[in-house]
């Protein structure tokens, strides 16, 4: 049997399974779920464009400069990050991290001065694409650029939950395959933190977490990569939690 | 119903068109259950598959009362609807919806034969935007060109997508590999 012989015979199986659908009460449940549901929108709305208001308010003026240091407050509360992304984001720096960033990059530090760990958020607009390695615009997928890149190894994806509108976020553990070159590998272009290794992959660095965040029916907004190699569990463990508390401010 | 029948096949000329003569119950019937099939394929799950579709008719509804036109109301609601189907966190949202407005999932609900299951679940294992292109190709019996109108992709793309998708299911379903000449 050949792939296209069992994927029609599947479709097929889909619709035969789909004949008893009743058409009437789901537009009638569809039309139902336009009206009552509907009325918390208007409130998330407001209540993200108050949060916007405050947070862009009270970080005026310092957020445009680069690499500002923001202490770690009290009470946790959302810094703007990723200014130059397609939309503002914020997130909350974990306790005991203080946070630098301008509008491309986050660099998360323990507040005790120990090195830290820089955090890229960017919008990839071209790579360096397999085979040639030619500098081309990012296809419109950036997953399946890195999950078919022949040099990289892939795994992991996951969802993050968005506050009152829809975006989903995919974290994809990246790898070189042992048997990638071993001078490293350019993935992109990149703005980079003052100071901070280039972000190339090579076999010594190999493992960088990315995050791809979308809108719904949009192109990707950021990616971001870590860089060096976090292998403390608290180093990761920050990461994550700061990872956890983007929020993308609805424009 | 007759879906194979009464679902649009061609995207570039829509069936329906949104007017003051055809409504958007006509939309609904017409797109309902090709869009549950397809949503059924992508997640796994005739309960998540019907929120899903409903909740893609829905975009439509509401930007009819927002007063958008909306130049090809099958592509708008099945590009919506792959999308919310491939989305992981939509199909979280949406299975707690319909668990909530349903109780449990129902039991009634027909099942898939294991061969068809067997190919909606490594559908499913594809990368996203592959799943999308493998399930509109195939489940609207499209064209690539089609198919890449509707997710708004070039075709170039979208026959990459197709092409890698079909070798990887190939691969793991223990099938030969496509001939690429297939494929147009």
């Amino acid at each position: 049997m050949s792939i296209d012989t069992l994927a029609h015979q599947a479709s097929q199986g889909l619709k035969d399974a789909t004949r008893d659908l009743d058409l009437d009460d789901a537009l009638r449940t569809t039309l139902d779920r336009s009206g009552g549901r509907r009325r918390i929108v208007p409130a998330l709305v407001i209540a993200t464009a108050i949060l916007v208001l405050i947070v862009g308010w009270s970080l005026s003026g310092e957020l445009r400069r680069s690499a500002v240091p923001v202490p770690p407050a009290d009470a946790p509360s959302p810094v703007l990050v990723g200014q130059k992304l397609g939309a503002p984001m914020t997130a909350v720096a974990p306790d005991g991290w203080e946070v630098l960033r301008n509008g491309s990059y986050v660099e998360m530090r323990p507040a005790d001065g120990s090195p830290g760990v820089h955090l890229f958020m960017l919008v990839p607009r071209k790579v360096y694409d397999p085979p040639s390695y030619e500098l081309a615009p990012l296809r419109d997928d950036p997953i399946i650029w890195m999950t078919t890149h022949p040099d990289l190894t892939t795994n992991g994806q996951f969802g993050v939950d968005g506050p009152g509108f829809a975006w989903m976020g995919t974290k994809v553990d990246v790898s070189l395959k042992p048997n990638a070159d071993e001078g490293g590998l350019h993935l992109m272009p990149l703005s980079k933190a003052p100071g901070s290794p280039p972000l190339a992959m090579t076999a010594d660095d190999a493992m960088f977490r990315w995050i791809v965040i979308y809108f719904e029916d949009s192109d990707p907004l950021a990616i971001a990569a870590t860089s060096p190699t976090p292998d403390d569990p608290r180093v990761i463990e920050a990461i994550n939690e700061l990872l956890a508390s983007i929020q993308i401010q609805q424009q | 119903m007759d879906v194979s029948d009464d679902a649009p096949r061609v995207v570039g000329e829509p069936v329906v068109r949104l007017s003051d003569v055809v409504s958007f119950a006509a939309v609904f019937r017409a797109e309902y259950p090709g869009l549950v099939a397809i949503a059924w394929g992508l997640t796994g799950s005739r309960e998540t598959a019907e929120d899903i579709a409903q909740e893609a008719l829905l975009g439509l509804h509401k930007q009819l009362k927002r007063g958008a036109g909306i130049e090809n109301p099958a592509a708008y609601v099945r590009r919506t609807c792959s999308n919310l189907a491939v989305s992981w966190v939509r199909r979280r949202m949406a299975e707690a919806r319909a668990l909530l407005r349903n109780g449990a999932p129902q039991g009634s609900a027909p099942a898939l034969e294991a061969s068809d299951e067997t190919f909606w679940s490594e559908v499913r294992r594809l990368p996203r935007r592959q799943a999308q292109v493998v399930a509109l190709f195939y489940g609207y019996d499209m064209s690539v060109a089609d198919v890449a109108a509707i997710l708004e992709i070039s075709t170039g793309t979208a026959k990459t997508h197709l092409h890698r998708g079909r070798h990887t299911l190939a691969a793991r379903l223990g099938l030969e590999p496509p001939e690429d000449e297939e494929v147009t």
